[in-house]
């Protein structure tokens, strides 16, 4: 006991040791500059004096005195000159600067076009042309135009100078600000204009304000071009007129000091205003190494989507329909949703919404709402403006605002979170929020993109309902879409199965479960998926693979002819211990199956079994426990069993006209 | 995003002024140089500008050990400079790291070089190490432990030294930053994991946080890479290349052949080879970072 009170005493001695030393290094690393700071407030007597003296006697402000003209021994140093040249410069070309970089940047982080990699590489090349080597033909060149010793042309140099670093910057926060945010924005009525004005700009402020201050600081401390670019005092800045202060053999140290410190302050004041922005501005902008790589992913699907991740998808949505689009990652439903929302381009075909054709119409003029996987909550607002965001811009009346919004808050239950940020909520009160932006609205239709993908399980289960009560209660055409067959099952007034970019089928959760179209709808609704074993059809009946044999359900004989190679589907529910089915009438086979695993479930359990070669899944219903190796005979309920088209996948049913 | 036909030229639109400012004044000079790197243009006789001497500028310095030696050392000078910069970085990148309180006053301390222009930075420390007045030998000497004035600028070696010290002063602080950038982006899992796989801090370090940190210094070495060139600003003034060339380095060649020498055929023609320096250098950044970025990107 006592050791660990002894490591911990020792361990908070190590840690403050730490720290001291940490202090102390970075002190010394800053004497240098601090010397020069110091000697500008002390006469030149002391600074010179041997020994040194370390502390000063008296400090004195009669260097500056001195170069500002005011002192007894007059040197004409025109020092408020080169500070207006100085600041004017820094300024004005930071500006604009800082303008024409926005702009570049903003094209990096969100479009992309041809050329795109060179083009940046190329303006950070330009960038390391070293400013000596720059500026032999730059003056040149200025004398012919005449802009040699004149503020113009030291602005337009460093216009250029501050342009490929403010890119780099801009376009590494812009990246930060996920692209949901500013789409939100746009479904939410904006122009991209004013979703970049009013929600992309203001969150990437700091970034913008960091990258100023080091356009500034750029512009404040260079030398190399100006000392050839100007003359006199109608463009020489300070760092030229430090050089005032050497004459031949001689240096006004003392001078200089205070000349330095003039220099220093403005940069150390700006420095310090935006001194957080400038580290969260280095380390978003600078550093954006991690963020660039979900950048990738997402032009890596969108390129997939622009060489067609969708084809064809012909669906009518009915009012107030709730649909949802199912299928694997990657299977085209939420290109199909951003289609429907504008956020996509398509290359064909037409999508209406209501009877107006929309394919032109950009996201705003669409009157949908949409809800982001990842809510995209604007981060800067709380939760009332971010649900009152869309009808401000729509330009409604404040009381009109307040009164959907709280009607929407009431539906939600947000009334109590309505003034917190959306950095102070839980996830599945961000979730909440996002579906309240939706309905403020009164859109034409509702589109969900996966939004309970980040959630876990319980609260899942519960926005789930939710969100089913949402819609009995506002009533309102849904779109949602989910990779999660549970979801489609429970939400869905009908289910559209995508695979490849096409649609696999359509039909009420119902419809979709009992008779699958294909095998791939088979085995993605329903859990656990239905067996697929291959087989032959031998006159009346269906042979496996081991040359089991069972019955050709009455149902599906007129679709098969003798022969033929198929695919029979059971799904496990549908095997079961004989006397621990679900039911025991209607046609069925019996065989003889080895469990080789059974995991219960408690009120069931799922049974692993081998038939014909292939892991076949049963079920068995009741408490009853089953010991791996037990050999039972099971039930096959075979009206409810399935035949595929082994070729293509289809339903046996469906391969013929008036079939399903 | 929207990518609808009509917008498709919205990119280039916004990127137009910025191209065009770059043209302007970096294009267009850039060919201009090149031009003038092969006549015998000489400032004080303008009429020399068409005075086409083809290949002979580049001929001259490329046999000229006068041109080769400010090369090489140059290339030394950036090694030397950057390395003891990355290395400095990086540990106080790391001590930064460990301190819990007063985080935030020691990385505005820490910033404090980097307020200060080039050309400041190269009088304070010619301040600083002048071999009469300046604090450091005066220093040495009150304190006994130096009999003489130390040549700090005037000796060739100590001369180099002190260049080298000045830069590295200046631009520490851009490793600094960037790598305890790093050092916060640091997922805490793998460390953890190597811990428990055994490895010892010191391993921890090299099999786990430094291959992290790298593609931050790849961040620095290429944001450093862009504007090195600001060195000539501190040598300018603490040497300006002396003593008898100890410390000239490509940057102060060009200029005394160009603007003291006024023989700016010659001048554009070493200012090509060292824009060409430049650029493979920041190239070669630009590369090894996109490379370790798709590297750490298949990471997460």
């Amino acid at each position: 006991m006592s050791d660990a009170v002894e490591s911990r005493a020792s361990k908070a001695l190590k840690r403050i040791a730490l720290t001291a030393l940490t202090f102390l290094l970075m002190v010394v690393m800053c004497v240098p500059g601090l010397w020069v700071v110091l000697s500008a407030f002390r006469p030149n007597a002391e600074i010179l004096s041997k020994p040194p003296i370390w502390i000063p006697e008296r400090l004195t402000l009669d260097n500056f005195a001195k170069i500002f003209g005011l002192g007894s021994d007059q040197i004409a140093i025109p020092v408020i000159a080169y500070f207006t040249n100085s600041f004017v410069i820094a300024l004005t070309s930071t500006v604009i600067a800082l303008l024409i970089g926005m702009a570049g940047g903003y094209a990096f982080a969100r479009f992309r076009f041809r050329g795109k990699a060179g083009i940046f590489l190329g303006l950070m090349l330009f960038r390391a042309v070293p400013g000596i080597a720059l500026s032999l033909p730059v003056f040149m060149l200025w004398s012919w135009m005449g802009l040699i010793d004149t503020q113009l042309g030291l602005i337009i140099v460093y216009v250029s100078l501050n342009v490929p670093f403010t890119i780099w910057l801009v376009d590494g926060f812009f990246r930060q600000i996920p692209m949901s945010l500013s789409e939100a924005a746009q479904v939410d009525g904006c122009t991209r204009w004013q979703a970049f004005w009013k929600i992309e700009f203001p969150l990437a402020r700091s970034g913008i304000a960091a990258a100023g201050v080091f356009a500034f600081l750029t512009s404040w401390n260079e030398y190399a071009l100006a000392s050839q670019l100007t003359r006199s005092t109608d463009s020489k800045t300070l760092p030229v007129g430090l050089l005032d202060f050497t004459a031949q053999f001689t240096i006004d140290w003392a001078g200089m000091c205070a000349m330095a410190v003039i220099i220093i302050i403005p940069a150390l004041i700006l420095t310090f205003l935006v001194q957080k922005h400038l580290i969260a501005g280095l380390t978003f902008g600078g550093v954006q190494g991690y963020p660039m790589a979900a950048n990738a992913l997402e032009k890596g699907v969108k390129k997939y989507g622009s060489v067609g991740v969708v084809h064809g998808i012909d669906l009518r949505i009915a009012h107030e329909e709730f649909v949802v689009l199912v299928g694997p990652s990657g299977c085209g439903k939420s290109t199909t949703l951003r289609m429907i929302a504008g956020l996509e381009d398509i290359t064909g075909g037409l999508i209406r919404i209501g009877d107006r054709v929309v394919n032109d119409l950009p996201p705003r003029k669409r009157n949908i709402s949409m809800v982001f996987q990842n809510y995209a909550l604007y981060p800067h607002m709380n939760v009332r403006e971010n649900l009152g965001f869309g009808l401000k811009i729509a330009g409604e009346t404040p009381e009109r605002i307040a009164e959907r919004v709280n009607e929407a808050a009431e539906i939600l239950g947000l009334t109590p979170l309505l003034e917190r940020t959306p950095a102070e909520l839980s996830g599945g009160q961000r979730q909440r929020v996002a579906m309240g932006r939706a309905i403020v609205r009164n859109p034409d239709a509702f589109l969900f993109d996966e939004p309970l993908s980040n959630l876990d399980a319980k609260l899942r289960g519960q926005m789930r309902a939710e969100i089913k009560k949402l819609h009995q209660k506002v009533r309102t055409t849904v779109v949602y879409v989910t990779h999660d067959q549970v979801e489609a099952m429970t939400l869905a007034d009908r289910i559209v199965v995508m695979r490849d970019g096409h649609i696999e089928q359509v039909g009420t959760p119902m419809e979709v479960f009992n008779h699958p179209r294909t095998t791939f709808v088979a085995t993605f609704i329903g859990s656990p998926p239905m067996n697929l074993l291959p087989a032959r059809i031998d006159g009346d009946a269906v042979r496996l693979a081991d040359g089991t044999e069972v019955p050709v359900p009455d149902r599906l004989k007129p679709f098969v002819a003798d022969g033929e190679e198929l695919t029979l589907g059971i799904r496990p529910d549908d095997i079961s211990p004989v006397g621990h089915g679900l039911s025991q009438d209607g046609p069925g086979a019996e065989i003889e199956l080895t469990v080789e695993l059974a995991e219960p479930l408690g009120m069931e359990s799922l049974l692993y079994t081998r038939a014909a070669g292939q892991e076949v899944l049963a079920k068995l219903y009741g408490p009853r426990i089953v010991t791996p190796g037990e050999r039972l005979n099971f039930r096959l309920a075979l009206d409810r069993a399935h035949l595929f088209d082994t070729r293509t996948g289809l339903s046996v049913r469906a391969r013929q006209p008036g079939g399903n | 995003m929207l990518f609808r036909r009509r917008e498709r030229a919205t990119p280039y639109l916004l990127l137009m002024p910025a191209l065009a400012i770059m043209a302007f004044v970096v294009v267009i000079p850039l060919g201009f140089s090149l031009y003038t790197s092969f006549t015998g243009y000489r400032l004080i006789k303008p009429e020399t500008i068409s005075d086409f001497v083809g290949l002979r500028n580049y001929q001259r310095i490329l046999t000229d050990l006068e041109f080769w030696v400010p090369f090489g050392r140059t290339v030394l000078f950036l090694t030397v400079a950057l390395n003891i910069e990355f290395l400095l970085g990086l540990g106080i990148a790391l001590l930064i790291n460990q301190v819990t309180w007063g985080q935030r006053t020691l990385r505005t301390i820490m910033m404090f070089p980097m307020m200060f222009s080039p050309i400041l930075v190269g009088f304070q420390f010619k301040f600083l190490f002048n071999d009469n007045i300046g604090v450091v030998n005066n220093a040495l000497q009150s304190l006994g432990l130096t009999g003489f004035a130390v040549p700090w600028l005037v000796d060739g070696f100590l001369a180099f030294f002190s260049i080298t010290f000045a830069e590295v002063w200046m631009s520490t602080s851009v490793f600094a930053i960037l790598l305890l950038a790093g050092l916060f982006a640091m997922p805490r899992d793998p460390i953890e994991a190597a811990r428990v796989d055994g490895c010892n801090p010191w391993q921890t370090f090299r099999h786990i946080t430094l291959p992290f940190l790298m593609p931050f210094a790849y961040i620095a070495m290429a944001i450093r890479s862009l504007d090195v060139a600001r060195a000539y600003d501190i040598v300018k003034v603490m040497t300006a290349g002396g003593p008898a060339g100890r410390t000239e380095l490509l940057w102060t060649l060009i200029a005394r052949t160009g603007y003291e020498n006024s023989r700016m055929g010659m001048a554009n023609s070493m200012a090509y080879v060292s824009t060409i320096l430049s650029l493979l250098f920041t190239w070669y950044f630009y590369r090894k970072l996109v490379a370790a970025r798709r590297y750490m990107g298949g990471l997460e």
